[in-house]
């Protein structure tokens, strides 16, 4: 396979693998930010929740405040139920009232209680200095158990309270477990502390002024888990919660029972917020469904689009380089044998000129004796035969002359071959014509032939081969000239860019084109020994000598009216074409 | 210049024919030879050298050589003769029916004298034997003995 491929193929990956990363990157980035967005909300919602339950707190110390700190049970209930609580305050387990009872008023403060409900007490004992009982708390049905708890009891409760009475904000006291609830799950209270001018100044020594006096606290319990419910209860969240305070859990729905658990969240995040004198951490996590909403195909799919196409262009590659190796080992295959073949053939051809030559050779050792005896027996003895004798040793002669034409035709024949191709080179096309002319000369004297030729060019191939043509093609246009008349020829050449076609045009007796095919063949004659002489070997010599110079013979003749024999062989390399030349000269020794 | 001693002809030819016409051609010269006639390579370079070294060590004037021979061919006879101290100043006329160039080639290589192709017609076959006969015996002058 080309390197091009490899790389395009690589390239291809880098850019699906780009792809993937980056849509992946996008996904991520968008769904950070909604969980991010989700988590603010929630934690949001509780910090609201949380304002809009102090202001209910603040509420009730207006009231405790408007009636100067002295409070009807009756009044307290009224308040409550203005409040609504089940409806506007989900989660809240009731509003009440503290009040702050020194350990010297504890018997006047419960015979003031007792006055509205006979059975009313405070418990448990402790050994604090004051009393902080609950007074009321509405709706009291569901916290019966809390009336008269005094929450200086227990540590977490007390701490908080002293907290709110000190800095005069709203308190949460740390996790205790309410009283009112039987499941004993984490709750906390929410203390807003209100002061009275009115009532003595402290005795204790850590009163510094004579302002307002801490009197008491409104409060709420809460049930940690109802709260939650109160407040998410109608969200559609993505995220799932945890509130502990400290190391303490407040609140947990990482459970594997909570339905929208996810037990390997996408996103998760803690935050520590300071509430009402707590520390709270937030551990929001996202959950089951916010996995499903931001479940995306769409990065792996480009991912595994990418690599599937990158998968088919690699195949496709593959396919076609295998294939060009196949087309290659196919073609080299074939070349493989076409060589040999080639090899094989020009061996069988070699030994098949080989073998004509040595026949020739040898037969024409026996023929030389008998025509050589034969016509000294007609010189010598000829006085002695009778007139059929004479006639048959004629006979013999002229056989035997014959015959050797034959051989002789084969001979020159089986010389025309590949092997004298090996020293093919330039050869002047106008001098070999010019020797075949002086050659020809007895002929062109007896015949009387008028030549004309062209300027002819360098051609390639070899000289022997070049002369057995034009000797060939020359000698028939003086030959088949008509009876009577003295022969005109004209060779003529024309290039085009690798070949030259010569042209040997006569005005002798023509050919019938129906024997185009037999003229080319070896001792195919069309004139009895009478009219022409000749063995039939002269343009089979030529077709073949042209043959192997990588040409072509063919002629255009009408009968009566002369013949035109073109032929090409290659133009010599590197030589430039001359230009053809449109004037003639006569050739040398040709009769005017 | 006439020629008082006959000349030593040593013909090298294997075909009883060629011999036939070349004795014929060569009674009808003028003048007078001795021809020697061997059929074949071996024959030829045997006679030359048990020639050289008789009693009388008088070699041939003439040799008269056919290319194609049994055992030994005209080319290695030429070469040995070449090659031999004694015989190597012998004129060495080729006379053969090849036309081949190579052979053409080969024996003036070899330092034949002349290439001389049978004719394939009798009569001038003989002619060709008659002017031999009328240049070597007259006109030439051999190596002297």
């Amino acid at each position: 396979m080309h390197g091009f491929r490899w790389v395009i193929v690589a390239l291809s990956l880098c850019v699906t693998v780009g792809a993937w990363y980056f849509a992946q990157e996008n996904v991520e980035q968008k769904r950070r930010g909604q969980f991010e967005r989700e988590a603010d909300r929630v934690r949001q919602l509780v910090v609201e929740r949380m304002q809009k339950y102090e202001d209910a707190l603040w509420s009730g110390v207006a009231v405790v405040d408007v009636l100067d700190g002295d409070i009807a049970y009756g009044a307290w209930r009224e308040f409550a139920e203005s409040l609504r609580i089940d409806e506007r305050y989900p989660g809240i387990h009731g509003i009440g009232v503290i009040e702050a009872v020194e350990r010297s008023e504890l018997p006047a403060y419960l015979e003031k209680r007792r006055r509205e409900r006979p059975d009313f007490h405070v418990h448990p004992v402790h050994e604090q200095d004051d009393y902080l009982p609950i007074t009321f708390i509405e709706p009291e049905a569901d916290n019966k158990s809390a009336v008269g708890l005094d929450i200086a009891h227990e540590a977490n409760r007390y701490q908080a309270a002293l907290h709110a009475a000190e800095s005069g904000r709203a308190q949460i006291t740390a996790p205790i477990v309410l009283a009112q609830d039987a499941q004993k799950t984490p709750g906390f209270l929410f203390y807003a502390p209100y002061y009275l001018a009115a009532r003595a100044p402290r005795t204790d020594s850590n009163a510094e002024d004579d302002g307002p006096t801490f009197a008491g606290m409104v409060y709420a319990p809460f049930v940690f888990a109802n709260l939650m419910h109160g407040i998410l209860a109608q969200e559609t969240r993505y995220v799932s919660l945890g509130i502990s305070d400290g190391t303490d859990a407040l609140y947990d729905e990482h459970l594997p029972t909570v339905a929208d658990y996810d037990p390997d969240p996408l996103y998760s995040r803690r935050d520590t917020l300071a509430v009402y004198g707590r520390e709270w951490t937030f551990d929001i996590r996202s959950s089951l469904s916010f996995r499903n909403a931001h479940q995306t195909q769409q990065p792996i799919l480009i991912l595994i689009g990418g690599i599937l196409i990158d998968g088919l262009l690699l195949g496709l590659f593959l396919a076609i380089s295998a294939t060009n190796r196949k087309a290659l080992s196919l073609a080299d295959a074939a070349t493989a044998e076409l060589e040999s073949k080639t090899a094989a053939l020009k061996e069988s051809n070699q030994e098949l000129e080989h073998f004509v030559y040595v026949a020739s050779h040898d037969l024409q050792e026996p023929l030389r004796m008998v025509g050589s005896f034969a016509s000294l027996l007609h010189a010598e003895y000829g006085g002695q035969f009778d007139a059929q004798g004479e006639r048959w040793l004629g006979f013999m002669v002229d056989g035997a002359k014959r015959m050797q034409s034959l051989v002789q035709g084969f001979l020159a024949y089986s010389r025309v071959n590949s092997t004298e191709m090996d020293t093919a080179g330039p050869v002047e096309a106008q001098q070999v014509v010019a020797s075949v002319l002086r050659d020809l000369e007895p002929e062109l004297e007896e015949s009387g032939a008028t030549i004309e030729i062209d300027n002819l060019p360098a051609v390639h191939g070899t000289e022997d081969q070049l002369r057995h043509v034009f000797t060939s093609l020359l000698s028939n246009a003086i030959k088949f000239r008509l009876p009577g008349t003295s022969p005109s020829v004209r060779i003529e050449a024309n290039s085009d860019r690798t070949m030259c076609t010569f042209t040997v045009i006569d005005d002798g007796i023509g050919i019938d084109e129906k024997y185009a095919d037999r003229i080319f063949v070896i001792f195919q004659r069309l004139h009895g020994d009478d009219a022409f002489q000749g063995a039939g070997v002269g343009l089979a010599i030529a077709k073949k000598a042209v043959a192997l110079q990588g040409g072509t013979l063919r002629f255009e003749s009408n009968p009566g009216d002369g013949a035109a024999f073109h032929f090409t062989v290659p133009l010599a390399r590197s030589t430039p074409n001359p230009p053809r030349i449109v004037s003639s000269r006569k050739a040398q020794g040709a009769p005017v | 210049m006439i020629q008082t001693e006959p000349i030593e002809i040593l013909l090298v030819e294997d075909s009883p024919g060629d011999v036939e016409l070349i004795q014929h051609g060569l009674r009808r010269g003028e003048l007078h030879s001795i021809l020697h006639v061997v059929n074949d390579g071996e024959k030829a370079m045997e006679h030359l050298e048990s020639w050289s070294v008789g009693p009388d060590g008088k070699l041939p004037d003439l040799i008269l050589l056919d290319i194609n021979l049994p055992r030994m061919n005209g080319h290695e006879v030429l070469k040995k003769i070449r090659e031999n101290e004694l015989l190597r100043a012998i004129p060495v006329v080729i006379l053969t029916t090849s036309d081949h160039k190579g052979d053409v080639m080969n024996a003036y290589n070899e330092q034949a004298n002349a290439y001389i192709q049978k004719p394939l017609d009798a009569a001038a076959f003989i002619d060709v034997i008659r002017s031999l006969d009328a240049l070597w015996l007259t006109m030439v002058r051999l190596p002297p003995q």
